[in-house]
């Protein structure tokens, strides 16, 4: 089970894990319901570069395709290439199983403009979701 | 309350070109500089649009002589010809002049489309379906299958559209396909101005008609270029 708590999230319902030097970015638990079931992935390649807020990926269900930004700048050092094998992952475990690139941080002061898990929850009951 | 809306009567033009202008729209509306925008438009010959990531190769298979473009949004095949009416709605999210939800805005729109088509004396339904936790899929032919709150007559679809999301702003692109067995009267007059007057009811929308800026023309002559490689 994934630790809310540990994790940063974007207005746009991206999370952000920080392992060391390395942030493993996914869509929220909300924003898997609310694009329903997630049928393509278009995720970056390795060695890629992403400033903060840059379209890194693209996902798509049935009724929309969503363009994700970069939450933070950095180079991919990996892509979860299960996840575009079964794009299902994404709405299964939208924390773990269904994480879709990671990022070689290279501004770690970027992590605190980020929101915190209460913060979030805070935005979507205030954003009319 | 009554919000102001762009209304764009666009002329036919280039498929690409087409994609091109949806696109350069929802990228001025990045910047918050425009108003929601209602642009409705025509081909200037038949043509096939198919989803962000259908694959061209597999569509080309299908020995159509049709061209065939690629829209900024996700769904099936799309084939536009005289009985279609093509329309795009790009608003950004925070405007509150659609509900947030992907469902929720695709919804309001088709209620709003559907009024028009009631009000033209055709019997169409919002369409929704059982979901029994199964996974729905995205037809290849967008018309073959209907998908929750797309429109229908006589369990047909007639009405489709699709979304694409980016930076906080929302594309929505949509078709409505009246053949002559459904609508024996049909003109895209009657059709657009029996669809504005449900948009405009559903939405409280007061659609001011204008002309694209000159920053989205250029964009979208940018833009068609790269479509066209």
């Amino acid at each position: 089970m994934a630790e809310l708590e540990k994790l940063r999230f974007t207005k746009a319902h991206e999370w952000l894990r920080v392992e060391g030097n390395i942030g493993y970015i996914g869509i929220t638990d909300h924003a898997q319901k609310e694009i329903t079931d997630v049928v393509f992935v278009e995720l970056p390649s390795a060695g890629k570069e992403f400033s903060k807020g840059q379209e890194a990926a693209v996902v798509e269900s049935v009724k929309a395709a969503f363009s994700l930004s970069a939450p933070i700048s950095g180079k991919v050092v990996k892509v979860n290439d299960a996840v575009e094998k079964d794009p299902s992952l994404v709405n299964k475990s939208p924390y773990e199983d269904g994480w879709l690139y990671a990022l070689e941080i290279k501004d770690k002061s970027e992590i605190d403009t980020l929101l915190t898990h209460n913060e979030y929850l805070e935005f979507i009951k205030g954003a009319g979701h | 309350m009554e919000r102001v809306w762009r209304l764009i009567l666009d002329e036919a033009h280039e498929p690409h070109m087409n994609m091109a202008i949806d696109e350069a729209i929802m990228l001025c509306q990045k910047n918050g500089t425009c108003l929601p925008t209602l642009r409705i438009y025509r081909w200037l010959y038949p043509c096939i649009s198919i989803g962000r990531f259908q694959n061209l190769d597999e569509v080309l298979m299908w020995g159509s002589d049709l061209p065939i473009v690629k829209r900024p949004t996700g769904g099936g095949a799309v084939f536009h010809n005289e009985f279609g009416f093509t329309y795009s709605i790009v608003y950004q999210e925070k405007s509150s002049v659609l509900p947030r939800g992907v469902l929720d805005s695709y919804r309001q729109i088709h209620i709003g489309i559907l009024n028009g088509l009631k009000n033209l004396g055709i019997d169409a339904v919002l369409y929704t379906s059982e979901r029994n936790g199964r996974r729905s899929l995205p037809p290849k032919v967008c018309f073959t299958t209907p998908a929750e709150f797309d429109i229908t007559c006589d369990n047909k679809k007639i009405a489709g559209a699709a979304q694409r999301r980016m930076f906080e702003v929302v594309l929505h692109q949509g078709e409505v396909s009246l053949s002559l067995d459904v609508w024996p009267d049909w003109s895209y007059n009657k059709l657009k101005y029996a669809i504005l007057k449900g948009l405009s009811k559903q939405l409280s929308a007061k659609f001011v008609e204008c002309c694209l800026s000159e920053k989205e023309k250029i964009l979208a002559e940018e833009l068609e270029c790269y479509l066209r490689r």
